[in-house]
């Protein structure tokens, strides 16, 4: 069970860590660090 | 009256009602405050007038975790203690500091804000700067304000107040006076025992005793303390040293902003956007810079956006748009794992153990500076301000530089207040959980750290603690 139980959670945290904490609050477009609105490239 | 340990030895049989130990803003403000209301006051401290090595190299120790800087430059050790060398920004806890519950039972205070908020005026006197402090909200729904900050001159304690603690008949000043030892049994001091720099002894008796040694010694002398007399004097297993606290200071990035009236002022957010968020607080200073600057920044901005690299270079020849750098400076959480210890490498000229100082930055330090730029750069978004670039490690996610402020010098935790022994080591009063008579002044006090100077609460905090002291010795 553990087995089962610890692949399930490590897929979980794969893929959420695979966001990282950065574009959580940034999900906007980036270009060499700047913060751009979709209408500015 | 000043008595200087070093140039004579001092026989003293008199029963104080209050021996401080350290005399920097803490140790001075308490000592006055208690001198004024007639309580005869010992205020004993380590180094003398002036800079000496003897008496600085006692503060060195070493530091693990995330870069910090060398803990014997980190402050000064000498009458005035690091304001000697302080920079005199001054804000004070804002109610919402007093309001950490919402992230866990070791964010929450004894007291309220309303606890310190009468000694602001005082405080404020003392360090020369007027209390009126004027906030603004810049956008209810970004939660965006503007705060004030003060600039005290930046006053000397010790230069300031030496002639009237010499003046005072209440108030002893002992230099040279290195606290090394309590003396007593059943929770209670009875005495305390200093040494000077050729290790002559000298004994002081007093009814009440506070630790003022500044954010590191409060924590590495209580624990020894604990080491050589276990229970003696307060409760054992206690977190001391625990829960220390920075403010973590790095340059964020750079921004292209056009005509624009608020250069060099602070923002931070409110306290429902904070609450929202699950962070804690950030100030933002937005710093003008010069016109090679933003040259550069428009040329970088033209590359990857060339629409609106070209609406800057427009405003840019009719010179209606500057750089900025943006500085953060933020609340760290409480973590207790950030400590700190007795080294058991080396020891001071007077065989007290080193301080060892474990400090990291968490990932709730790193979401609350991003959440509070991320709420900045909305605010320049929608307003049509400019634009942000941000500084690689933001971005993508790495560490944070070495080469950059770092922190802020301010040393706070370590004996933080709570309502329990669980998370904390002195009470709402600032008694050590346990002990009769033993007391604590300075940072080391504070539960949460707020994002703000520390000083200028550190003061707030010695006043009500001599009113706490003046009603019960
Ligand atoms: C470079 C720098 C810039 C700063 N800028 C700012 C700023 O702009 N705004 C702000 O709010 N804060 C600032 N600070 C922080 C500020 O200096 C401290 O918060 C403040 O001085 C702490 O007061 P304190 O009385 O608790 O400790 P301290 O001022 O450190 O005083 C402690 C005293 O205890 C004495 N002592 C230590 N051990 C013993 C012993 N065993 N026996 C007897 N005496 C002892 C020391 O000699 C010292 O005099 C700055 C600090 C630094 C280093």
């Amino acid at each position: 069970m553990n087995r089962r139980f610890f692949s399930i959670a490590g897929f979980l945290a794969l893929s959420l860590g695979h966001v990282p904490l950065f574009r959580r609050y940034f999900p906007q477009r980036i270009k060499n660090g700047w913060l751009l609105k979709d209408e500015d490239v | 009256m000043l008595f200087d340990f070093a140039k004579s030895p001092i026989v003293s049989e008199r029963q104080y009602d209050v021996c401080i130990l350290g005399a920097g803003a803490a140790g001075i403000a308490l000592a006055l405050r208690l001198g004024r209301a007639g309580k005869r006051v010992a205020l004993c401290e380590g180094g003398g007038l002036d800079y000496e090595d003897e008496s600085q190299e006692i503060y060195a120790g070493h530091t693990f975790g995330d870069p910090y800087f060398d803990l014997d430059i980190a402050r000064l050790r000498y009458f005035g203690g690091s304001t000697n060398h302080w920079g005199g920004y001054c804000r004070s806890f804002e109610p919402v500091d007093f309001n950490r519950g919402y992230l866990g039972d070791d964010f929450r205070w004894p007291i309220t804000h309303d606890d310190i908020l009468p000694y602001l005026p005082e405080a404020c006197d003392i360090v020369e700067i007027s209390s009126d402090y004027q906030d603004r909200l810049v956008d209810e729904e970004l939660g965006l304000r503007q705060v004030d900050f003060k600039y005290s001159p930046p006053v000397r304690f010790g230069e300031k107040f030496q002639d009237e603690i010499e003046r005072s008949k209440n108030i002893e000043l002992f230099l040279n006076c290195n606290f090394t030892d309590l003396i007593g049994a059943d929770r209670r001091v009875r005495s305390v025992k200093f040494r000077n720099y050729a290790d002559q002894e000298l004994e002081l008796r007093a009814s009440a005793v506070v630790f003022a040694m500044g954010g590191i010694d409060n924590s590495r002398q209580l624990l020894w303390m604990e080491r050589r007399h276990g229970a003696r004097f307060f409760d054992r297993d206690l977190p001391i040293g625990r829960y220390w606290m920075e403010h973590p200071h790095f340059t964020i990035g750079e921004a292209l902003i056009k005509s624009w009236d608020q250069a060099n002022l602070y923002f931070a957010l409110t306290e429902k956007m904070q609450k929202s968020l699950g962070i804690l607080g950030c100030g933002v200073v937005v710093e003008e810079q010069g016109d090679s600057t933003t040259k550069r920044l428009i040329k970088d901005l033209l590359c990857v956006a060339p629409g609106i690299g070209a609406w800057a270079a427009d405003l840019a020849g009719k010179k209606l748009i500057c750089s900025y750098r943006f500085h953060a400076a933020w609340e760290q959480a409480p973590n207790r794992e950030n400590r700190v210890a007795l080294s058991d490498r080396a020891v001071d000229r007077f065989g007290v153990p080193q301080s060892e100082l474990h400090w990291r930055k968490a990932r709730i330090d790193r979401e609350t500076m991003l959440a509070s730029t991320q709420q900045f750069n909305a605010f320049m978004l929608r307003e049509n301000l400019g634009r942000l670039q941000l500084r690689d490690w933001v971005y993508q996610g790495d560490e944070y530089p070495d080469d950059d402020v770092l922190a802020g010098y301010h040393h706070m935790g370590g004996t933080r207040m709570s309502s329990t022994p669980r998370y904390g080591v002195v009470d709402g009063n600032c008694k050590v959980f346990g002990a009769e008579n033993l007391y604590v002044a300075g940072s080391s006090l504070y539960t949460t750290a707020g994002y703000n100077n520390p000083t200028l609460a550190i003061v707030q905090f010695a006043l009500r603690l001599a009113d706490h002291l003046g009603k019960v010795v």
